[in-house]
């Protein structure tokens, strides 16, 4: 564990460059506390290089961390409503999100997007969910969507 | 492998169970500045030393966490470049569909074991996806409908369980909620001893409408894997036939949680030998079925969590050996007990950080209620209910512990006792909140005015000969409900009032039928009080 006030640099795909509190990743990204621990970053020179992650999506997850750790004494609805708000994004953004999170190990936006896609998914009917999910092409044969529809009345 | 250099010298996430082929150590040649390699293998030191061998500058080398469902959407770099310029030609795809199996598989588990299978139908992409998730969770109340009858419609429960046990994934979780009848129930059982097997988590709750109650033989719940399980409704555990002598026969269960009619508590535990959460429910002592003397019932040492809650018809007299409490890990404790224990046995408890003790008051308890506190005695909460109170009262000295991390106290009285908490005061040195309720032995708006026009009615407050310490440093709330306006407890209220200098907070909820105008008398008899903290705020309602 650095020192609160030290500072890390960030660099997305579009080589921008994010300095970011290191305590504030630290404690919410498994990678980056492994790359502080064993000391596989320098201070001076070195910029954590994140070439999957778009600025975009690096400056929401940041976001999400700084609110978090500043935050976590929080009431856990305040917390919930924040993450909603945060979360109130389209399944492509959600997409980038969830591989940066993915990628940089932030179990806590993980869990919080996977409950998002669940709940895209959830007490919905099929038309919906494609909807939602923008699934344009099911991929079935005429005859089996028929099938289906005719085996399962409920689902959609 | 024709791979862009300017990708490699980026971040890369490998996915190798093993390195044959040297793909690794290529890969990692190819690196010129610092990467981020992980792989999944099982010789992380192999790797580390080829990568000496290569000697390039920093590389990471991280196993794969277990959890969540990691990765495959970037088996390398090549892929991932791949997969972002399809995305950008069409941004409308559906992204969340293209996500690896295992991602999706992790999403669907969180839901319904029905509407996991609904998704089935989404898409060609999504037909076999629910078949791998490796929870079920099914409760089978859409299966009662009125064109289908009970016994169809337990039929059709128990033919999908045996279809999903024959069929495709190994369970991990299993839930079922059902109210399958007596001979659904022997199925079931059945069923849950088939699938028991590395299952590791097993909540089983039934309805039954009628009262019967049904017996689950151990031998189904026998598994070396269940970390987790709950039961819940009129089941009965026999064991019966079965020599148990020492056999640990749920050697990994951390949690259990029963709150089922009966059971055999003492040779349960026997045969957990790891649990560290317990939360047990007794509802009834005796059954039609079998009836037998509970002699004694030992915690677990490894226990952190406990919560016991004896809930028998008041006239069951039950007595009991011996309660054994060695639970020298214990954090949290919550204790219902109506027996009369012969004998308790408790020890230091000093990791504990909450306990909430409802011990209802009998003969023997007067010398062991004490005894139990002064184990307790590092807790940062505790809450006594009013029938562990009245099991302190009768105890000629009381020997009152040093609470010396007692942060929040919660008394309930059924009559309140000025005395008894000042001197508990003076053992809670960093005391922070107090609440207080008081129930009133003879509830009811009757008495209410009886005691208010009575202005004589004894009053017990006598002023202490020193402050407690906690008033004067630590104590900033005070909650007060039932609040009737005795004379004991205005005393007691203007007290720490006046003594109270860091006090922030004082909120007093009077009784609900108290009228307005006396909470306006209560509010101006309160209010005249010079108060010894000037942040003080006094809140009535």
């Amino acid at each position: 564990m650095g020192s609160p006030l030290k500072k890390i640099m960030l660099c997305s795909s579009e080589k921008e460059i994010f300095s970011v509190e290191e305590q504030v990743m630290v404690q919410h990204s498994v990678i980056i506390n492994n790359m502080i621990e064993d000391g596989s970053y320098n201070y001076e020179e070195s910029k954590i290089p994140l070439d999957c992650v778009d600025s975009k999506t690096l400056k929401k997850v940041i976001d999400y961390c700084t609110y978090h750790t500043h935050h976590h004494n929080d009431n856990q609805e305040d917390l919930e409503a924040w993450d909603a708000q945060f979360l109130n994004v389209d399944s492509n953004g959600l997409y980038d999100l969830l591989m940066a999170a993915n990628y940089l190990e932030i179990r806590n936006l993980l869990d919080l997007i996977y409950r998002t896609i669940k709940n895209m998914i959830k007490g919905k009917k099929i038309d919906e969910i494609r909807r939602i999910l923008n699934i344009k092409d099911h991929g079935f044969t005429p005859e089996e969507e028929e099938q289906n529809r005719k085996e399962y009345p409920h689902f959609y | 492998m024709d791979v862009p250099r300017r990708r490699l010298e980026g971040a890369i996430q490998m996915l190798y169970d093993d390195d044959v082929d040297g793909t690794a150590e290529w890969v990692l040649k190819q690196c010129r500045h610092h990467v981020l390699c992980r792989f999944r293998s099982s010789s992380s030191l192999q790797l580390r030393n080829q990568i000496d061998d290569v000697g390039i500058g920093r590389v990471m080398i991280r196993g794969f966490p277990p959890k969540p469902v990691f990765c495959a959407a970037t088996s390398s770099a090549v892929k991932m470049g791949k997969r972002r310029k399809q995305r950008k030609a069409a941004v409308d795809r559906d992204v969340i569909s293209s996500l690896p199996d295992e991602i999706l598989c992790h999403i669907l588990s969180f839901l319904p074991t029905r509407t996991s299978m609904a998704t089935s139908v989404l898409s060609r992409r999504w037909r076999y996806l629910w078949e791998k998730v490796q929870v079920l969770d099914l409760n089978d109340d859409f299966l009662y409908t009125h064109d289908r009858s009970d016994e169809e419609a337990e039929e059709c429960f128990i033919n999908f369980l045996e279809k999903v046990v024959s069929g495709f994934n190994p369970l991990r979780k299993v839930r079922l909620s059902c109210r399958a009848d007596d001979y659904g129930y022997r199925r079931l059982f059945e069923w849950i001893g088939s699938v028991s097997e590395g299952v590791r988590e097993l909540y089983f709750s039934t309805r039954t409408t009628n009262r019967m109650t049904y017996t689950l033989h151990f031998e189904y719940i026998y598994s070396t894997s269940l970390v987790s399980l709950v039961l819940d409704g009129n089941i009965n555990i026999i064991f019966d036939d079965v020599n148990l002598d020492g056999k640990l026969f749920l050697p990994s269960l951390k949690n259990l949680e029963l709150h089922i009619d009966y059971l055999n508590l003492d040779v349960f535990l026997s045969g957990c030998p790891a649990l560290e959460t317990l939360r047990v429910t007794l509802i009834k002592f005796t059954t039609r079925e079998a009836d037998f003397d509970l002699e004694a019932i030992h915690m677990p040492r490894t226990l952190k969590s406990l919560t016991f809650e004896e809930r028998y018809h008041y006239s069951e007299v039950v007595t009991l050996k011996r309660l054994q409490l060695d639970t020298p890990s214990l954090e949290y404790l919550h204790l219902e007990l109506r027996c009369d224990y012969k004998r308790i046995l408790v020890c230091d408890y000093t990791n504990i950080k909450k306990a909430c003790l409802d011990i209802w008051p009998k003969r023997r308890n007067v010398a062991w209620v004490p005894k139990l506190l002064g184990a307790l005695c590092k807790t940062k909460f505790l809450w006594l209910k009013v029938s562990t109170i009245q099991c302190l009262l009768p105890a000629p000295v009381l020997d009152i512990p040093d609470f010396c991390n007692l942060i929040q106290l919660q008394l309930d009285f059924e009559d309140f006792k000025a005395k008894l908490l000042i001197d508990l005061l003076h053992h809670c040195p960093k005391l922070q909140a107090l609440k207080i309720y008081v129930l009133g032995s003879l509830d009811g708006e009757d008495y209410f005015y009886l005691s208010y026009l009575n202005p004589h009615k004894r009053n017990g407050w006598r002023q202490p000969s020193s402050v407690p310490n906690c008033i004067v440093s630590h104590l900033n709330t005070v909650e007060y409900r039932g609040y009737q306006n005795t004379p004991e407890e205005h005393e007691f209220t203007a007290y720490i009032l006046q003594r109270g200098l860091v006090l922030k907070t004082m909120r007093i909820h009077a009784k609900y039928y108290c009228p307005h105008y006396l909470k306006w008398e209560i509010s101006q008899a309160l209010s005249e009080i010079q108060r010894g903290s000037n942040m003080c705020r006094l809140e009535i309602d």
